[in-house]
């Protein structure tokens, strides 16, 4: 794989007071600095990564409203809609991204207007003017989804996630009074084809530092609990089977192995899910296989597919059957060398056009900086992948299937007693997924 | 674990985008038309196959031309391919259209074509493979109704909007019990036919060589009638107001659906209007947002999409979002009073221009990226119009005169034909 060069460098500071019930969120270091191969879409990208005050889920989303606050928000010279004219014209993009221990922010423009568009960035972010009303919007925006309704798939693995990397849902914190600073970031990330540091440097020198004696949250690190969640909905005719675990890996190696026996069972068309379940037994249109990486060597790995609710005992086992064939190492030559070459391409597409998820893949290799060269092990594995000895060793890379969580959201055809042995919990659409995630943990 | 901010639109200033030479090609047989699109920014060729009729042609069984899809997709695979492991499809039912896209690299040319060519063959799979081919379609469309709640309130109410549950309105859910396969082969043999379809290639490909392709997979198909846009001609009632109000546990906030039909009546066909169109569009987005979104703090999100029919027919949906504690009614008043009081302040050459930068930096962001373009292309050939690239685009824009642009934005807000949703979310 590519090698990347990181450097250090150190910023000025200058504290400045904060209002009462304003919510300072910055490191207390210097922040570190690191060089990413140039985007190849004409677009340049910074990333700026702020330690989280709390891991407790409403402080996380309280932050996440405040940054988005601010983003969208008035600098000395603009009002907030002429900002956002301003954003829209010149191709600018913010993007934010929750990860384990930080927040960040991506900064996305044109390479052309590229130190223009740090420049408006800085206004933004040393504005004093924080929008109450604005931040009581994206705080409701911010609320965590109600997956028991969407039933995407997607969606559930962002409530999972977050249960996972946020187990604490409430702190007590009365989120709604707060307002939000954003002071000095502990990482930099920049994907540009030139020298913009005079940029950066001016930006962080306008930007407080957290107090040093400010208390930082210590990571919790949580699994999914084992067992059988069901929420039925007599009104529907679908159940959606979630079959997960969160995972830790060993290394780079087992990791990418895991991903790619995971892609293999249904990640594409050319998927076991896709030929089995969807071609051959006509049971559902999207039967898939995820793998979503959740930090360095983590992930959650799922099964899914939304079904006739009376015929999902039927379609778990088949399911069930999938996984455990790939797991005694059941694939096939042509499969797996498929699935490889779909990985190689899709991380050079990504790297080379995806700045946040490039700079998410720098955090959770880098969390807390480096200096001299950076090297992602995650990429150098799967680029030397052997296929055959995945499959071969599958059953060292996928757990069993008695630790994977059953999640059955819809109809009204619940699991048998049988199925119950491990956990179980059965909760009402309007509640939130968490509610049973916290009572069988 | 990710959340995202949506930010805004893409990318740059002025009207400067290299421009994507749209070309026309000859000697293609019976096909409606066919074009090629040189670029060289990325290493690949694809090849979209465009029926010109889509969800608004089901008119008996809705849900019929999405089902056909299927089949199509799938059976042009089996004639082709014998390594299904190998690829994915990309296929789509849109309102107007039915979009096959092939793609892969420069010296797959042949095969991308003979995939796409095999699309217009009768679907040939084991009978009982098509057949069972309507579940899967059925867990699609319950499935697709359940994930994405608009999809079904916005069928609610144009179905009161049209006072119809064909063409322009649908009636998939009640239809789905009546699919069948032979309603599909008779829309293949009436729809699929040449006349009826466009070939688009683009990429990494020379004009000569693209032309000498599309003749040599297409050059034997012959001309034929094609088939009649009947719903064209079905168009509400201008006076009509209908409002109702529903509840379901579906949902996870309470949403107003807010449709709207505007009669173009000076034109008769939309390649003419295309420029104002997105003009007019941008200044009315822009002006409900900050309004509504800026400089008022009632609502949660509005978002408003615009579909405008070949012959100029024009249809808003707006999706509006109070915030907690707001009412319908109140929400409903001020995004109306905001609609009608629209022009209250003249619009001023700068905000034009401002609105063309921003169509002009989003056509710059779909040069960027593979499927951007893709979409862009499709956008307006879906009507069987020549394709606009986003170079073409740009121009497209700059030619575009302001007093254009005024009256579109004039039609746009005079009263019509209106039909409004309450969806209000249940425990």
């Amino acid at each position: 794989m590519k090698l990347f060069h990181g450097i250090l460098a150190a910023f000025a500071i200058f504290a400045s007071p904060l209002a009462a019930q304003t919510e300072l969120v910055a490191s207390k270091n210097d922040p570190k600095y690191a060089s990413l191969r140039p985007l190849t879409n004409g677009l340049s990208a910074l990333s700026l990564m702020w330690p989280l005050n709390s891991l407790a889920e409403n402080r996380i989303e309280a932050t996440h409203a405040g940054l988005a606050t601010i983003v969208n928000g008035p600098t000395p010279a603009m009002t907030a809609f002429e900002a956002d004219t301003y954003r829209e014209i010149n191709g600018i993009d913010f993007g934010i991204t929750l990860l384990p221990s930080h927040i960040m922010l991506t900064l996305s423009a044109p390479s052309d207007g590229f130190a223009d568009a740090i420049g408006h960035m800085s206004e933004l972010i040393t504005s004093p003017d924080f929008s109450r009303q604005w931040y009581a919007r994206q705080t409701v925006q911010q609320r965590p989804l109600l997956a028991t309704k969407t039933r995407r798939p997607g969606n559930v693995t962002g409530v999972l996630s977050d249960f996972i990397l946020f187990p604490e849902a409430d702190d007590g914190t009365d989120t709604a009074n707060l307002s939000f600073q954003f002071g000095m970031p502990s990482q930099i990330v920049v994907r540009h084809d030139g020298d913009v540091q005079g940029e950066v440097t001016d930006f962080l020198r306008q930007l407080p530092r957290q107090n040093p004696d400010a208390l930082q949250p210590t990571a919790v690190v949580t699994d999914l609990p084992k067992g059988v969640i069901y929420v039925p909905d007599p009104s529907s005719r679908e159940t959606l089977m979630f079959l997960v675990k969160s995972e830790t890996f060993d290394g780079a190696e087992d990791f990418v192995g895991a991903n790619m026996l995971m892609d293999y069972m249904g990640a594409y068309q050319g998927s076991e899910m896709f030929r089995i379940i969807r071609q051959e037994l006509r049971a559902a249109y999207n039967p898939t296989a995820d793998f979503e990486q959740l930090g360095k060597n983590r992930a959650l790995m799922s099964l899914s597919a939304t079904v006739q609710s009376s015929e999902w005992p039927k379609i778990l086992e088949e399911m069930k059957g999938i996984y455990n064939r790939v797991r005694n190492s059941d694939a096939t030559d042509q499969g797996m060398r498929n699935v490889k070459r779909r990985a190689l391409n899709g991380l050079e597409y990504r790297f080379s056009t995806n700045a946040r998820w490039g700079a998410s893949q720098f955090m959770d290799e880098y969390a807390e900086g480096v200096t001299g060269q950076i090297r992602f092990p995650v990429f150098s594995a799967v680029v030397n992948a052997n296929v055959d000895k995945i499959r071969d060793d599958a059953m060292e890379h996928l757990p069993p299937l008695d630790d994977y969580l059953l999640i059955l959201i819809g109809g009204s055809n619940p699991p048998p007693d049988a199925m119950k042995a491990n956990g179980y919990c059965e909760q009402p659409i309007s509640k939130p997924l968490r509610h049973c995630l916290t009572q069988m943990r | 674990m990710i959340r995202i901010l949506s930010a805004l639109i893409l990318i740059a200033t002025t009207i400067s985008t290299h421009a994507q030479e749209v070309i026309p090609l000859k000697d293609i047989g019976g096909l409606h038309s066919a074009y090629v699109v040189p670029r060289d920014k990325f290493n690949r060729v694809d090849v979209q196959l465009i029926v010109l009729s889509g969800a608004y042609d089901d008119d008996e069984i809705s849900g019929t031309a999405h089902f056909l899809e299927h089949l199509a997709a799938f059976s042009a695979d089996t004639y082709v391919l014998r390594e299904p492991r190998a690829r994915d499809l990309f296929a789509k039912t849109s309102s107007v259209a039915t979009i096959y896209t092939n793609s892969g690299a420069p010296d797959d040319i042949d095969r991308l074509m003979k995939l796409s060519r095999a699309v217009l063959n009768d679907p040939v799979l084991p009978k009982d493979f098509l057949e069972s081919e309507i579940k899967i379609v059925e867990r699609e469309t319950l499935l697709r109704e359940r994930q994405y709640p608009t999809r079904w309130l916005r069928r609610i109410n144009l179905q009161n909007l049209y006072g119809s549950k064909r063409g322009r309105a649908n009636n998939v859910i009640e239809d789905l019990p009546r699919l069948n396969l032979q309603t599909a082969l008779e829309f293949h043999k009436k729809h699929y036919a040449p006349s009826n379809v466009m070939v688009l290639v683009s990429g990494k490909i020379s004009p000569e060589k693209a032309a000498a392709k599309v003749k040599e997979y297409f050059g034997d198909t012959e001309k034929t009638t094609a088939p009649e846009k009947w719903w064209l001609n079905e168009k509400p009632d201008p006076n009509l107001r209908h409002l109702e109000q529903i509840s379901s546990d579906r949902l996870q906030d309470d949403i107003i659906i807010y449709s709207k039909f505007v009669d173009l009546d000076w034109v008769d066909t939309s390649i003419d209007l295309q420029g104002e169109f997105f003009i007019g569009v941008s200044i009315f987005q822009s002006r409900i947002r900050e309004a509504l979104m800026f400089n008022g703090f009632d609502f949660q999100s509005i978002g408003t999409d615009f579909f405008m029919a070949k012959n100029g027919d024009t249809e808003m949906n707006s999706f509006i979002e109070p915030m907690p504690g707001v009412d319908f009614e109140t929400a409903l008043a001020k995004f109306e009073t905001t609609f009608k009081a629209l022009l209250d302040e003249p619009v001023t050459a700068k905000e034009i221009d401002t609105a063309r930068q921003r169509n002009a930096a989003h056509a710059k962001g779909a040069a960027r990226g593979s499927q951007d373009f893709l979409r862009f292309l499709e956008n307006v050939a879906s009507d069987g119009l020549t394709p606009i690239s986003p170079g073409t685009y740009a121009k497209l824009i700059e030619d575009t005169t302001d007093a254009e642009v005024l009256r579109f934005i004039e039609k746009l807000i005079e009263p019509s034909a209106t039909s409004i949703l309450f969806a209000a979310k249940e425990d």
